[in-house]
């Protein structure tokens, strides 16, 4: 346990060592900035705002469901596999969704560890072999889903910010 | 028939040989030895002595010898009546004289020839013997070379070699069998030498490589012990190539070289040099295991000749071939560094020897100079050493550009004198400056930088790299040692573009500009740039302008545009639309703000309106302007005032009955805000009440005039409505009569003023203005007017007035009553101009007759005395006058002449 401890430390290093001056504040802000930066974006790709919300899509249960993400360690991890499947969808748009996701989540990190929070660095979903298939039979599918839970998701958590969210 | 069954004999005999000596191979461990077969009585110094070995050698032990049955076959044909001899084979290594490997005694004589001793004492039965696997790993050499050597020597000469690969000798005991031997023809020179190649795969590298050599001397056959070789163990590289010399930035010679190509080991490298100057002379031979090696305290004026060779560093191997040698001489006055690329307040340092008519300069009396123009301080020296000074520039300036050379000179001299060659420093200004600009959409980031401010260095290439933290950039950038090139393109206008998309938006990118030279690399000043914080917005769009109704205000809206989601301000300029619009500027910093209404001096014109936004927190540029957005005039209010008008009376002034035509001036739109539909003539009158005309646009209407007093107003109307503030006018016959003009002048100024003044006498209405009327009486043009304040006493007519023509001016009091009695002046401009003309005539003429006078009155008096003298003068000429015929003038009036000179009297 100390040990995982000392390698959560030592990986935030790198990010406290250009963080340490920035007023936490100022993390807060960005943060939810950056939410809606990201909501903005999933927005403006055109094909995601004409899918109806009224049908359900099933067989992509591996994407993260619209449930409370009341902690940060909950939204990181949650974070963690949509930058995982967006990852895997090599469009312009997505990588670049998939790079703010990754400053969220050093976001998260910062404000967790002002927090006194160790967070750990969530690796995304182990068993995400099957996603490649996926991807290729029912791509359209998947990304329109990603987007549409992910688009939730950080409303929620942009919500949730606001209240102070424990580790 | 008898020969072949010989010759089969021979060849059983032979692999019987083979087969018996297969255990006890020879096993070359040193890859230079020699092979000797001789007589068994005789000792291995009388066959040595053509190599040279000493007589008093001690005989073989006889371990490892071969009987070797020497076949005298000049012709092809085996001559057996020679006497016999047995001869032993064995193998030696250079150092050691006695044989290392004999077979005669292992299996008794197993191989016997006869031979003429004789025959043998003119053939070579000492051999040099060398073998090594090439540097490649892929073909063992053997060399074989016989110690021996007559140029006169008729007989064939012929080497084979005969091999087997079998696998690793302790998995295969067993001994090969005869028909497993491979034979290879060596290739021998006139001189005896002869190469042996045999190809080895890469897979048998390990193996045992097992050979026996069948030298054909004289015809005799000569059959060397069967060696043993493992090829890996005996590889001899190819001698390292690109052989260089060069003095170090810290004064060493540094020997460098590369190591020969497709070797699959590294190598270690053995280097012999020696150093020839004027006062020293010394060898050294030093093993490295790099490609270079370090060499100090040089000297200058001195060479140095240097070889390399290689061996497997790793393992058993031999030493390849030395490199051809290479020769470095030292210039008398060694600098080193010998140049120095640096960057702008840095500080560096050259170090230098001298040496000057063979004798170094003590390095405490070296002095520096730079660009042979100036003397370098002697603070700025060292001593290092004995020989060694050292200067130290600080804080460097930027290299000035002298012609072509675009270095600094610095020089090490001897007090007096200077050695020509220099060290060259080049100091560079890198502070580049990297600006960066993220898109609308939060996508691309736009890096541009020039070279402009920095000296063009030849053949230097730029780079831009970039380091990229996490989040956010550091307070003090610095250049991190991971970072990754950028590709950059030049533009048009002299700047490099760069693009990073996609990108991170809170993550610093550290990003600096490397200068490659081949003296090195500089880098400029690191700077950070958070993505997020250059953000150049998307003009605001859906941007109105509308002058707003009722109110009057130009009403600018707009949207934000998407991205970014901070707090935004806006910046609104607006003006007068045409060709050079003059703007005006008005600021917004409610992020929440999406309109706004601005006063405007003219509420009737299109106006121009553009909207800019950027981050309210200061980050980031201005978006570009938003598309201009014009306003539309329209109708804003019901017209200001209603339009000044007057009246044209026609008809017989006694009459009670007149035709009134009313006059006015379409309205402007200032005052009509900002248009007239039409105008309504407003009636009053005691008898028949209060009615309306509508007259349209007209700017002129006639009605009839009847009653005692008529009053009208004029009305303009718009699409808002009618003008409330309105001009009234009233006829009144009463009011005609009432005359407090007491008197009206005008004095033409130019023919475009005229002013007017007037006095007026006391009265007990109420005055609300005049009015001034003015019309060319030569002409039948049209009446102007002009409404006047009540308060002024004199006023500036503007027109186009001819001074020879006549005019008429009158001026009509307005009373709330009605119109009073008009003063009129006629034709007052030509009088006028006569009247002034006639007084200035009399200021004039008056001087002019009295002068006159007094010059006549003057003009009498010396005319009066001239004709008196002439008169006098004349009666004396006796020529001219009768009277005086006969009488002496001279006599009577002496010293006349001076008096009358004159030609006549002469």
């Amino acid at each position: 346990m100390h040990w995982r401890t000392l390698c959560g430390f030592l990986w935030l290093w790198p990010y406290l060592f250009y963080v340490q001056a920035v007023p936490i504040q100022k993390v807060q802000d960005d943060t939810k900035t950056l939410i809606k930066t990201i909501v903005t974006r999933i927005n403006d790709i055109s094909h995601t705002q004409s899918v109806s919300s009224k049908q359900k899509v099933t067989g992509l249960d591996f994407i993260p469901g619209l449930h409370p993400i009341l902690t940060l360690s909950k939204m990181d991890q949650t974070l963690a596999v949509y930058q995982q499947i967006l990852t895997s969808m090599p469009s312009r748009n997505m990588i670049q969704i998939s790079n703010d996701l990754e400053n969220l989540r050093d976001l998260l990190h910062v404000l967790a560890f002002s927090k006194s929070c160790h967070l750990p660095w969530a690796s995304g979903l182990e068993t995400l072999d099957s996603l490649g298939g996926v991807l290729e039979a029912s791509g359209y599918s998947t990304e329109v889903v990603a987007l549409s839970r992910l688009q939730g998701s950080l409303q929620d958590m942009l919500w949730q910010l606001d209240l102070s969210p424990g580790c | 028939m008898i020969c072949q069954k010989f010759c089969v004999v021979l060849l059983h005999w032979e692999f019987i040989y083979v087969i018996t000596a297969f255990n006890l191979s020879y096993p070359i461990t040193p890859w230079r030895f020699k092979l000797s077969c001789m007589p068994p009585n005789s000792t291995y110094d009388y066959f040595l002595l053509p190599a040279g070995l000493s007589k008093n050698t001690s005989n073989s032990n006889g371990r490892y010898e071969t009987a070797v049955e020497p076949k005298f076959n000049s012709s092809g044909t085996l001559f057996s009546n020679l006497s016999k001899t047995t001869f032993h084979c064995c193998f030696r290594s250079e150092q050691d004289r006695n044989c290392s490997l004999c077979a005669d005694n292992i299996e008794g004589k197993t191989f016997v020839s006869t031979v003429n001793s004789l025959v043998f004492q003119q053939i070579d039965a000492n051999w040099n013997i060398q073998c090594w696997l090439k540097g490649d790993l892929k073909l063992f050499i053997c060399y074989v070379e016989s110690l021996f050597k007559n140029p006169f020597r008729n007989y064939n000469y012929k080497v084979h070699l005969l091999y087997v690969l079998p696998e690793v000798l302790e998995d295969s005991p067993l001994v090969p069998q005869k028909g497993s031997f491979q034979m290879v023809h060596c290739n021998c020179s006139v001189h005896e030498c002869c190469e042996c190649l045999v190809p080895v795969p890469t897979a048998k590298l390990n193996d045992t490589l097992l050979m026996c050599l069948k030298i054909t001397s004289g015809g005799v056959i000569f059959q060397s012990p069967l060696m043993s070789v493992q090829p890996i163990n005996m590889v001899k590289p190819d001698p390292p190539l690109g052989l260089h010399m060069e003095i170090t930035d810290d004064g060493n010679l540094k020997i460098s070289w590369s190591s020969p190509p497709l070797v699959p080991f590294p190598l270690q490298y053995q280097v012999k040099y020696s150093e020839n100057s004027t006062t020293v002379i010394r060898e050294a031979d030093k093993i490295v295991s790099a490609t270079s090696l370090l060499v100090d305290s040089i000297l200058p004026g001195s060479s140095y000749e240097v070889q390399v060779r290689g061996k497997r560093l790793d393992g058993p191997g031999i030493w390849s071939d030395w490199s051809t040698p290479h020769v470095f001489t030292t210039q008398d006055v060694i600098y080193f560094p010998p140049k120095i690329l640096t960057s702008v307040g840095s500080n560096v340092a050259f170090h230098c020897i001298y040496k000057n008519e063979n004798k170094i300069v003590p390095s405490k009396e070296i002095v520096w100079w730079m660009n042979l123009a100036e003397k370098i301080p002697q603070s700025q020296y060292d001593v290092v050493s004995d020989h060694v000074s050292k200067v130290t520039f600080f804080n460097l300036n930027e290299t000035k550009p002298r012609g072509k050379f675009t270095y600094d000179a610095v020089y090490c001299c001897n007090e007096h004198e200077c050695h020509h060659r220099y060290a060259e420093l080049y100091v560079i200004d890198v502070n580049i400056n990297i600006s960066c600009e993220t898109d609308g959409y939060l996508t691309k980031m736009t890096c541009r930088w020039s070279t402009s401010t920095i000296q063009s260095l030849a053949e230097s290439t730029l780079q831009l790299r970039y380091h990229r933290s996490s989040l956010y950039c550091s307070d003090i950038p610095s250049i991190h040692p991971i970072s990754e090139p950028k590709d950059c393109y030049l533009q048009s206008d002299g700047f490099y573009e760069c693009i990073f998309q996609p990108i991170f938006l809170l993550s610093g990118y550290t990003m600096w500009i490397r200068i490659n030279h081949s003296l090195g690399s500089l880098d400029s000043p690191p700077t950070c740039v958070l993505p997020d914080s250059v953000v150049k917005p998307l003009p605001p769009s859906s941007v109105k302008a509308e002058i707003t109704i009722n109110i009057g205000l130009l009403k600018i809206s707009w949207e934000k545009p998407v991205f970014p989601e901070n707090n935004l301000q806006f910046q609104i300029r607006y003006g007068l639309s045409g060709k050079e619009v003059q703007w005006k500027m008005y600021e917004v910093y409610d992020a929440k703000s999406k309109s706004v209404s601005l006063p405007v001096p003219d509420l009737c014109a299109v106006y121009a309106v553009q909207v800019r936004c950027k981050r309210l927190d200061g980050l980031g540029y201005w978006s570009n302007w938003s598309n201009p957005a014009y306003t539309v005039v329209m109708d804003i209010k019901v017209p200001m005032r209603g339009p000044e008008f007057w009246r044209i009376i026609n008809g017989d002034t006694m009459k009670k009955e007149k035709n009134v035509t009313l006059l006015w001036k379409p309205l402007m739109k200032n005052d009509s805000l900002c248009s007239v539909q039409r105008y309504v003539i407003n009636h009053h009158t005691s008898c028949n009440g209060t009615w309306s005309e509508d007259v349209g646009n007209h700017t002129k209407f006639t009605f009839l005039w009847t009653e005692q007093a008529h009053t009208v107003t004029v009305l303009a109307i718009n699409s808002i409505g009618a003008s409330v503030a309105n001009f009234n006018l009233t006829f009144s016959w009463p009011m005609s009569k009432v005359n407090i003009v007491q008197s009206l002048s005008a004095y033409p100024l130019n023919s475009s003023c005229v002013i007017v003044s007037w006095i007026l006498s006391p009265s007990d209405y109420k005055l609300m203005y005049f009015i001034i009327e003015w019309k060319n009486l030569n002409e039948d043009g049209e009446i102007k007017w002009l409404r006047i304040s009540s308060s002024v006493k004199k006023y500036y007519i503007h027109d186009h007035f001819i001074p020879i023509e006549k005019y008429q001016f009158s001026l009509y009091p307005i009373f709330m009553e009605g119109v009073g009695k008009p003063k009129i002046i006629n034709s007052f401009t030509q009088d006028d101009i006569e009247k002034h003309q006639s007084d200035a005539g009399l200021y004039v003429i008056v001087p002019v007759i009295i002068s006159s006078s007094i010059l006549l009155l003057g003009t009498l008096l010396i005319s009066h005395q001239r004709m008196k003298k002439l008169f006098w003068e004349d009666v004396p000429n006796p020529k001219n006058c009768s009277w005086a015929q006969g009488l002496n003038f001279q006599k009577r009036m002496p010293g006349t002449k001076e008096l009358l000179g004159g030609g006549w009297l002469t």
